[in-house]
């Protein structure tokens, strides 16, 4: 499902502190692949989401999603089947559960989107299973998990409804190592495997480069840059003019050029840049 | 207790019917910076609700020269400063500036100092900019800082950052623990960090290994992160200059692992 953003303008709502979120923005997020939204607190990262979702509509322009239109004024015309082809995954899942165990948890999405009793307790199961859980968390609290395991179950709850578009805000917060693996490995397979749209806001740039096909850098509601990730973080300046660290792989191989001269190739993974040295300096 | 300034003796928690702690020794020096590592789930934060007595327990567990019963509970409280993850439910004041003042008032310090003490912190955390704004309006990272801010301004023995800098991103994150590495070094101050990004243990002195709510191992910094074995264990990675290292050890480039990228970049191109 492509994503097209025409000329879109955001003023937040809060009165006293009308500002322009989101400033004339204009975009297309094309179908099957990774995109990646980087850019500093307050930059309008998490309203883009939001747009995508029609969570809020825009002051001005349009946003296209698939074959739904959202502006100012306009309805959709079935907001529950248009929800249910997009998946938003928040920042804090705390605050989405207000049920008892996750079994019912990830049910209510599911009745939410009409899906048919009888396929239910598979939908469940194999969402869970799919970000890493086992059948043993079914029945437990979410509100009792660690934030790793709950960022999961939020994962698993958007995915069990299948949606066509996976929205994620700072899915890496709160995630340990393995979780983290688990997490790009997922994205993979939904990506390559599913078809799946995914755009991803985070500044976890060692994440975010392991991950995406390509990336927007936000400031003032604006894209100040994109390109594919070599073209982003390899200039150095680009994104540390917002106090946004790249990733440690490629700080390493600017700061080598840096402070010696010596170039080394930019890589995806420690390993080859490990050779890399070891070639240079033999 | 001799000089530690928190000590657990065989500890034993569940949450229901799930045990999280099994017979745990634990011993923190007084003065110390350490970090608490381990994959999530493994108990991390249950160790930091049972220091502050929030989950129950009788076993012994002593804070600040005080065993943790009802009875010392304040004064335990008192000796801790401590920033969660999530800060949301904890504010109370309409104004950032408001909310710092709110714990100094309850010490029943005067107005003026109390400002000093406010304008102090908010600049050495650099979030002065923001005193008059409402703090449920603030970003993620925004209100992480003010309830850090208002913990430094308490200037407790012990600080204790359950996860409290997971919002902030890596290079903000790393100011943040320079800042309270000083305060460290300054002030004696105790500083106990649980986080879940490796990087970060490169700014204590010690590290605390949990699994499965056992303690896996509690040592220096340098010697802990040697044990490549107990990380491959739990499916955790180093940070990334001792990964690095260990791979350049491995082709004969360098004879020990690295905790300072200039120092390794330096050695290895002379």
């Amino acid at each position: 499902m492509e994503i097209e953003f025409e000329n879109v303008t955001l003023v937040s709502s809060n009165v006293n502190a009308r500002k322009k979120v989101i400033n004339d923005l204009s975009v297309l997020i094309r179908n099957n692949q990774i995109t990646g939204i980087i850019g500093p607190s307050g930059s309008g990262k998490t309203a883009f989401l939001e747009l995508i979702n029609a969570l809020v509509f825009p002051t001005k322009g349009q946003i296209k999603v698939g074959n739904t239109i959202i502006g100012k004024g306009k309805k959709i015309e079935d907001l529950e089947k248009f929800r249910k082809n997009i998946g938003l995954v928040y920042q804090n899942p705390e605050m989405q559960f207000f049920n008892s165990t996750v079994r019912k948890e990830i049910e209510f999405a599911l009745v939410n989107f009409n899906f048919m009793v009888s396929e239910k307790d598979k939908r469940v199961l194999d969402a869970l299973k799919m970000v890493g859980l086992n059948e043993s968390y079914l029945e437990r609290n979410p509100l009792c998990l660690s934030k790793g395991e709950q960022k999961k179950v939020s994962l698993a709850i958007t995915l069990a409804y299948n949606p066509k578009v996976i929205l994620l805000d700072e899915p890496t917060l709160g995630l340990d190592d393995e979780g983290k693996r688990e997490l790009i490995k997922l994205l993979r397979m939904m990506k390559l495997r599913y078809n799946k749209t995914i755009v991803i806001v985070s500044n976890d740039t060692d994440f975010i480069h392991q991950i995406v096909d390509y990336i927007y850098v936000f400031d003032k509601g604006e894209i100040a840059y994109h390109g594919d990730k070599y073209t982003i973080f390899s200039d150095s300046e680009i994104i540390t003019q917002f106090d946004i660290r790249p990733p440690k792989i490629i700080e390493f191989v600017n700061k080598v050029k840096q402070i010696k001269g010596v170039k080394l190739g930019y890589r995806d993974d420690i390993d080859d840049l490990a050779k890399d040295v070891y070639r240079n300096v033999k | 207790m001799g000089d530690n300034i928190i000590s657990i003796k065989n500890l034993s928690f569940s949450y229901g019917e799930k045990p999280i702690y099994k017979e745990l020794d634990l011993e923190i020096k007084k003065g110390s910076f350490v970090t608490i590592i381990g994959p999530s789930g493994s108990g991390k934060s249950t160790l930091i609700r049972l220091l502050l007595g929030l989950e129950k327990t009788k076993d012994y567990i002593n804070i600040n020269g005080y065993n943790l019963n009802e009875a010392n509970l304040k004064k335990i409280r008192q000796s801790m400063g401590v920033v969660f993850q999530s800060v949301d439910n904890q504010f109370v004041a309409e104004t950032v500036m408001d909310e710092i003042a709110f714990s100094l008032e309850n010490l029943s310090i005067e107005k003026k100092a109390i400002r000093k003490k406010i304008l102090d912190v908010s600049n050495l955390l650099g979030i002065n900019d923001i005193l008059e704004e409402e703090p449920h309006n603030l970003s993620a990272e925004n209100k992480q800082l003010v309830a850090l801010a208002s913990v430094l301004a308490l200037e407790p023995p012990i600080i204790i950052l359950d996860s409290g800098l997971s919002k902030l991103d890596s290079l903000q994150r790393s100011k943040i623990l320079t800042i309270l590495r000083n305060l460290h070094i300054t002030k004696n101050t105790t500083i106990i960090h649980v986080t879940n990004d490796i990087e970060d243990v490169l700014f204590g002195d010690e590290i605390i290994f949990i699994n499965n709510g056992r303690l896996i191992t509690q040592g220096k910094t340098e010697i802990v992160l040697e044990r490549k074995d107990i990380f491959d264990k739990s499916h955790m990675e180093r940070p990334f200059i001792v990964e690095l290292s260990e791979r350049l050890k491995f082709y004969g480039l360098i004879d020990r692992l690295y905790y300072d990228e200039d120092k390794l970049v330096n050695d290895i191109w002379k």
